[in-house]
């Protein structure tokens, strides 16, 4: 797992260039793969097999920076899908250039050196994957994490109907659900990022690292079904019951089109957004067996 | 119509959990609809006079859910921090009384301070607002889940000569106007479908009746909802008088030429009504009805309340026996007309 999950975190996935994850993605799936992308650059999956389809949604772009106004090594940027930079973060940006958050009275900018940035190119936090025992961290690692539950629950035997969908533009609340058109499914199971609360000041713990999987109850854009909540909670793996403030995955899917039947399940993690994130690899191999029994 | 208000706003239905409201509704339906049934959200979707191939379809609307409180946390103590399901003002939260629905249903009180010990006059924060069952740690445990829903517990209280208070009058009194309004149809042929949506999730982001209207596909679409009535501490802007008929919205998020047909036919049946002009998005499910598909010819009646997301919310039972009047009337006369366009 460890190997998959390197690999996934050392490919950029900005939103709206989420080209190379997907290549990452694909080059994961076996040669037999049914795979197709759609106009939004979705990508999906199609396992065929018995009964009502399922859906194992996740998304696969991270918060990054938009360059607005570069002005020679020094560029202004907006922050984008939950982003949170910092001084001294340090950035690759799009095309390869290497760079350090730097701040004036104005507000930050990208320093690139004597390189030069174009307007609307993309940075992200530098990527990285170190281990430290039972918890790994880097940047986007939870959105990284959710990738890799989902790919190994893929890459299991089944003999349901399931379709894979590693979506776009889910940071910016632009995920297409167009993919469902023409999708035949009648359960939504979202994979997600659940912001972990754990430090050691917190006296309200509501997703800790190591927990196990949160079956979110509620997000921002779902209330989940509770039989399907039920069931995952039935099954013999860890979990916990999370109501979340952030905004989810596959609120718009549930909606969309004639609606669908959906819960939305996270891994949890530390510190979203800034320049390394903390999760349990416990978590991530939790939550892929969660997936995989349900699939069973 | 009083009965009907109560039956239905005694019903339980939190957003997201749906089902008790769903049968109650399902159930005053019965005499006058069949294909009652839940679609994957749970909207009950019920048909009037069958979904006849061929025919066009007009869809009444209005929506089961009401706001509540869910559980975030259960603290060592055994109190439940709760978060909302829809939108509350937290200042008229501490100390109202909420039913539980764990386990079991229990009763809970939101926690307050005491004027003689607060130390600032500020409203309290929803993100440390807790609920105090008087159960041990245990006992809470042992029958309340993280994300269990509670509501207020509030009862049907008739008020003066035809006012009546409840929590969740928005908007089991739209629920109560399509009944009512069904019950002077019958016995009626009509030359379109009738499909009728009691939708999910409409306080948590008008979630339930988009798909609703995807899967039914209806030419046209009245939604019954809520509007402000007047107070004397309210502003005069957005607030509509109790009594004085329901309100038809002109404006962007509905097709002019159905709240037209609405104001025509209560002008000549003498139906008293009221206009609201609202410029933008209604806040409800017409916002999402209307662009269901290739698009719905959308209308939007509402009834004047006080108080709205309150524990009790109070609304003029006239108000909305003119609305299923009105409506009435206005299917009748589109009837008349034939097939039905607008």
């Amino acid at each position: 797992m460890k190997s998959m999950l390197y690999k996934l975190a050392m490919t950029p996935a900005p939103s709206g260039s989420e080209e190379k994850i997907c290549e990452t993605i694909i080059s994961m799936l076996p040669e037999s793969a049914k795979w197709e992308k759609d106009a939004h650059g979705t990508l999906i999956v199609h396992k065929e097999g018995e009964g009502d389809g399922i859906v194992i949604l996740t998304a696969m772009d991270t918060p990054c920076l938009y360059v607005t106004y570069p002005e020679g090594g020094f560029s202004r940027f907006s922050a984008v899908g939950g982003a949170k930079p910092s001084e001294g973060m340090s950035v690759v940006c799009q095309g390869g250039k290497k760079g350090v958050i730097g701040k004036d009275e104005k507000g930050l900018y990208i320093d690139t050196g004597h390189e030069t940035l174009e307007i609307g190119q993309w940075a992200v936090p530098t990527p990285s994957l170190e281990t430290i025992g039972n918890m790994c961290f880097g940047a986007s690692m939870g959105r990284y994490s959710a990738i890799c539950a989902v790919i190994r629950a893929l890459l299991s035997d089944t003999k349901k109907d399931v379709w894979f969908v590693f979506a776009t533009k889910s940071n910016i609340r632009q995920l297409s659900p167009s993919f469902m058109q023409k999708i035949k499914a009648n359960v939504l199971i979202s994979v997600d990022v659940s912001g972990a609360n754990d430090a050691p000041a917190e006296k309200t713990v509501f997703a800790a690292l190591g927990g196990g999987t949160a079956l979110r109850v509620k997000d921002a854009g779902m209330i989940s079904s509770l039989p399907l909540l039920e069931g995952l909670e039935a099954a013999p793996y860890k979990t916990f019951r999370e109501v979340s403030i952030l905004r989810g995955t596959g609120g718009d899917v549930q909606k969309a089109y004639g609606g669908i039947e959906s819960v939305s399940i996270g891994i949890p993690t530390r510190y979203l957004g800034h320049a390394n994130e903390m999760v349990a690899l416990s978590d991530i191999e939790n939550t892929a067996e969660l997936l995989k029994y349900y699939l069973k | 119509m009083r009965t009907l208000l109560e039956i239905l706003t005694t019903a339980p239905g939190v957003s997201g959990r749906e089902s008790g409201a769903a049968e109650t509704f399902s159930a005053v339906l019965m005499p006058y609809c069949e294909n009652i049934e839940l679609d994957a959200l749970g909207n009950v979707i019920a048909s009037v006079n069958g979904f006849q191939e061929g025919r066009k379809a007009l869809m009444l609307e209005a929506h089961t859910d009401k706001i509540g409180l869910m559980v975030r946390h259960i603290t060592k103590e055994g109190f439940l921090l709760v978060c909302p399901v829809g939108g509350f003002d937290t200042k008229i939260l501490p100390a109202s009384s909420v039913r539980i629905y764990g386990k079991e249903v229990l009763h809970g009180v939101i926690c307050s301070i005491p004027p003689h010990i607060q130390s600032a006059d500020k409203a309290p924060d929803m993100k440390t607002l807790c609920v105090d069952t008087g159960l041990s740690p245990e006992k809470v445990s042992a029958l309340i889940k993280i994300g269990d829903v509670m509501e207020f517990e509030t009862d049907f209280t008739p008020l003066g000569k035809n006012m009546a208070a409840a929590s969740a009058m928005d908007d089991r009194a739209g629920l109560a106007v399509i009944v009512k309004t069904l019950e002077m149809l019958k016995d009626i042929e009509l030359p379109f479908n009738i499909a009728v949506v009691g939708a999910v999730q409409e306080e948590v982001g008008l979630r339930g009746a988009g798909s609703a209207a995807y899967n039914l596909k209806p030419h046209a679409a009245i939604c019954i909802d809520v509007c402000h009535g007047k107070t004397p501490d309210a502003s005069g802007r957005d607030t509509f008088e109790m009594g004085k008929g329901p309100v038809i919205t002109v404006g962007p998020n509905v097709q002019r030429n159905v709240s037209d047909r609405l104001i025509h036919v209560a002008k000549k049946t003498e139906i008293p009504y009221q206009i609201d002009v609202d410029s933008g998005c209604t806040g409800t499910d017409a916002w999402v009805v209307q662009v269901a598909r290739k698009g719905v010819y959308t209308g939007l009646l509402s009834l004047p309340l006080r108080y709205m997301h309150a524990g009790y919310e109070v609304l003029h039972i006239d108000d909305a026996e003119n609305a299923a009047r009105l409506l009435a009337a206005v299917i009748k006369d589109l009837g008349k007309q034939g097939e039905l366009c607008f």
